[in-house]
């Protein structure tokens, strides 16, 4: 059995606003996003019957369930592994339930409220007393950490990291409801911004964002009937090498940022290719999470997508990274980086975008649309999205 | 260094123990670092049985905190108001000589410049704002300040 293009993403919604600033509460948040993704998708919200999202919050399933005023509710799930390495695996969550038929309109969400939850990029509650005596204590350490090694044992190269920053720029100068937009960035301007968390620039962290994201996953065949251009997922993989970013800093490989093989020979990236009968060549666009530039290059490292080492400047070139002629276009709304960031969810809505053919940096042809969930987590996910064509 | 706040840093067992005789060990001014009382198997702290035999039984054992940098970041910011070192600050991740383990610390000294590689010596040292010590780091050959 395989999951292979039985489902598709048939509604979207992307609701941001500053960070602290949002006018109504997360719950509502939430709300106004199924609602917006429902009429985009043309059902009813009365006719979801599932649930899932990632990273914790208090808006279950059921307590969603009863505010639309559902049905039935026949699913609701929570991605275990901390932060935005679930955002994909949502998805696979929800496309697993339609595609096994124990549901048949899912919902993926997750919604922000920092006036609720804090900041998370300062999120020190997620830290013990391995890390917190020793000044490690936001997300950004443990993955500084992991990308100093990557640039200095392994070779990897800080134009890596800055292209796809700049990258980011300059999608979102086109993008009007990027954070980004009209805030062009160069190479000097990187270059010259404080270091946050070495080797981290303040540009090399992402942005955090009140607002709320939400995918409606039905089935292929229901998906057709609608009659709109649907993304169909193509493979989708959750997991991680076992005990990675779970061992105070002791697990191998240290420098992947989750997805790659372990012992076992598989890893999230080789199973997401094999699920989709897609060589990581053959994809057309990728949106890929970047809390930390840093973790981002590791993640395309880990999906094959750029050569580990110093091989990996040869294809993290500007104009390798940025659309519509790039031969590897990133972020193309700007990203968490430029456009906005509501745990990275947003970036799975462009990856649908660009299957429609409507990103405001729209690829010449998009049949294969990748999105990268949350890097070096103890759990990660990706999903690869495919236009009617690649069936 | 002197302790710029008087707001307390964590330090100490977790919730459940586990993990006490490391601490008290840092008291005695010793590192003890868990082994698996069955196989003797090293592993991190915090893991509560032996990953490669299934067993719970764990002993603790003295090991000589010397090691080299695996890895470093400078933070730039006051991430921490409770921590008692001044901004900019080096925390290292050291592989440790003697049993494969890495363990965090910060890196003491007039704002050092770590590499890969580097060899590093560890200083229990009692923050004045803390209950329990912790271990910190210096580079290899560097006198106790
Ligand atoms: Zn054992």
């Amino acid at each position: 059995m395989s999951l292979r293009g039985t489902t598709a993403i048939v509604g979207v919604a992307d609701i941001h606003h500053p960070r602290g600033k949002a006018p109504v509460g997360e719950r509502e948040l939430v709300l106004q996003a199924i609602l917006e993704a429902c009429a985009d998708a043309g059902i009813s919200p009365r006719d979801i019957d599932g649930f899932t999202s990632y990273a914790g919050g208090d808006n279950s399933g059921p307590v969603l369930a009863a505010d639309l005023g559902v049905r039935e509710l026949r699913w609701s799930s929570m991605v275990w592994g901390g932060g935005g390495g679930g955002a994909a695996a949502a998805i696979g969550a929800a496309a697993a339930a339609v595609a096994t038929g124990q549901a048949e309109c899912v919902v993926a969400f997750r919604g922000m409220s920092q006036r609720e939850t804090g900041r998370l990029g300062y999120a020190k509650y997620y830290f013990d007393n391995n890390y917190l005596p020793h000044g490690v204590a936001t997300p950004a350490h443990v993955c500084a950490l992991r990308t100093q090694r990557m640039l200095e044992h392994d070779g990897v190269p800080r134009s890596a990291m800055r292209n796809l920053v700049l990258a980011a720029y300059q999608h979102a100068q086109n993008n009007p409801g990027a954070a980004g937009y009209g805030k062009p960035l160069d190479e000097a301007g990187y270059d010259a911004s404080p270091f946050i968390v070495e080797p981290f620039h303040l540009f090399d962290c992402s942005r955090e964002n009140d607002g709320a994201v939400a995918l409606i996953v039905v089935s292929a065949e229901r998906a057709r009937a609608l009659g709109r251009p649907a993304a169909y997922v193509l493979g989708a993989a959750q997991g991680a090498p076992g005990g990675y970013s779970a061992q105070n800093e002791n697990d191998e490989p240290y420098t992947s940022a989750g997805f790659a093989d372990s012992s076992s020979g598989t890893g999230v990236a080789s199973r997401l290719w094999a699920q989709a009968r897609v060589k990581p060549a053959e994809v057309d666009v990728v949106q890929v999470y970047e809390n930390f530039s840093g973790p981002a290059v590791a993640s395309l490292i880990d999906h094959g997508l750029c050569p580990p080492g110093p091989a990996a400047a040869e294809v993290m070139t500007l104009e390798n990274l940025t659309a519509p002629g790039g031969s590897l276009p990133v972020n193309t709304s700007g990203g968490n980086i430029a456009d906005s960031f509501v745990n990275g969810m947003g970036l799975a809505v462009e990856a649908v975008r660009q299957i429609r053919g409507t990103s405001t940096n729209q690829v010449d042809r998009a049949d294969t649309s990748l999105f990268i969930g949350g890097p070096m987590a103890p759990l990660v996910s990706s999903v690869l999205l495919g236009s009617e064509q690649t069936l | 260094m002197t302790a710029a706040t008087t707001e307390i840093l964590p330090t100490g067992p977790a919730p459940d123990d586990g993990d006490r005789p490391f601490w008290e060990g840092l008291r005695e001014d010793r590192l003890l670092l868990p082994q698996c009382g069955a196989c003797g198997q090293r592993r991190a702290l915090g893991r509560a049985m032996c990953p490669g035999c299934w067993s719970f039984r764990t002993e603790w054992s003295p090991v000589t905190p010397a090691g080299t940098v695996h890895t470093w970041v400078r933070s730039a910011r006051a991430f921490m108001s409770e921590l008692d070192v001044p901004v900019p600050y080096v925390t290292v991740l050291v592989q440790l000589d003697d049993v494969p383990v890495r363990l965090l610390g910060i890196l003491l000294g007039e704002d050092p410049r770590p590499a890969i590689g580097d060899r590093v010596t560890g200083v229990i040292q009692q923050p004045v704002n803390a209950e329990w010590p912790v271990l910190r780091w210096r580079f290899a050959g560097e006198g106790e300040r």
